[in-house]
């Protein structure tokens, strides 16, 4: 990160902010592995890659996520319907899941933004072929982890 | 994403982890020659 944003008199703590969040999940055709993508952007998450989001200190950017899963579940109410809006989108459905959070945040009611995540693990699925999405995400993220 | 409410505070966190695989430092290519010692 760049220290340059931190402000005079700012207190700098040292961890991560656990958060709760969704995507949207594609099936590539040839057989090719699973994509993440981000909900709004067409931004791509790969294993073992930092996402680095726009600056949260502007508007509502940066990268979103609920607080609790409550929050996500409350927010979105019925998944299917997130189901529907990410194949208008071309996507085959969605995944939820847990992500770690860095950098510059923003504290929200609900949720926050920030400027750095990655996953921490994929929690359920909804869509075409839902089951071996989550299982390919699962493997492809966490394989090291699992070893 | 959406809903997540109105913003409350601004904060900065800087990770305490092992870097990840991609970001390791890599062991320097020649090696780092040790000065013999001098006589006093």
């Amino acid at each position: 990160m760049n220290f340059l944003d931190i402000k005079a008199g700012e207190t700098v703590e040292i961890g991560t902010q656990e958060a709760y969040r969704f995507w949207r999940y594609v099936f590539p055709p040839h057989s090719a592995p699973v994509r993440l993508l981000s909900w709004v952007s067409d931004k791509r998450w790969h294993p073992v890659k930092i996402v680095e989001g726009t600056t949260p200190d502007v508007g509502e950017q940066g990268i979103h996520g609920y607080k609790t899963m409550d929050d996500l579940m409350l927010s979105i109410r019925d998944p299917e319907r997130l189901v529907t809006r990410s194949q208008i989108s071309g996507c085959d459905g969605v995944a939820i899941g847990r992500i770690a959070m860095w950098g510059i945040i923003w504290d929200h009611a609900r949720g926050y933004r920030a400027q750095f995540a990655r996953p921490l693990s994929f929690i359920s699925s909804y869509g075409n072929r839902h089951e071996e999405a989550l299982a390919e995400l699962r493997g492809s993220f966490f394989r090291k982890a699992a070893a | 994403m959406a809903e997540i409410g109105e913003p409350e505070k601004r904060r900065v966190l800087v990770p305490d982890e092992t870097p990840a695989p991609d970001r390791v430092v890599p062991e320097p290519k020649t090696p780092v020659k040790v000065p013999e010692r001098q006589p006093v």
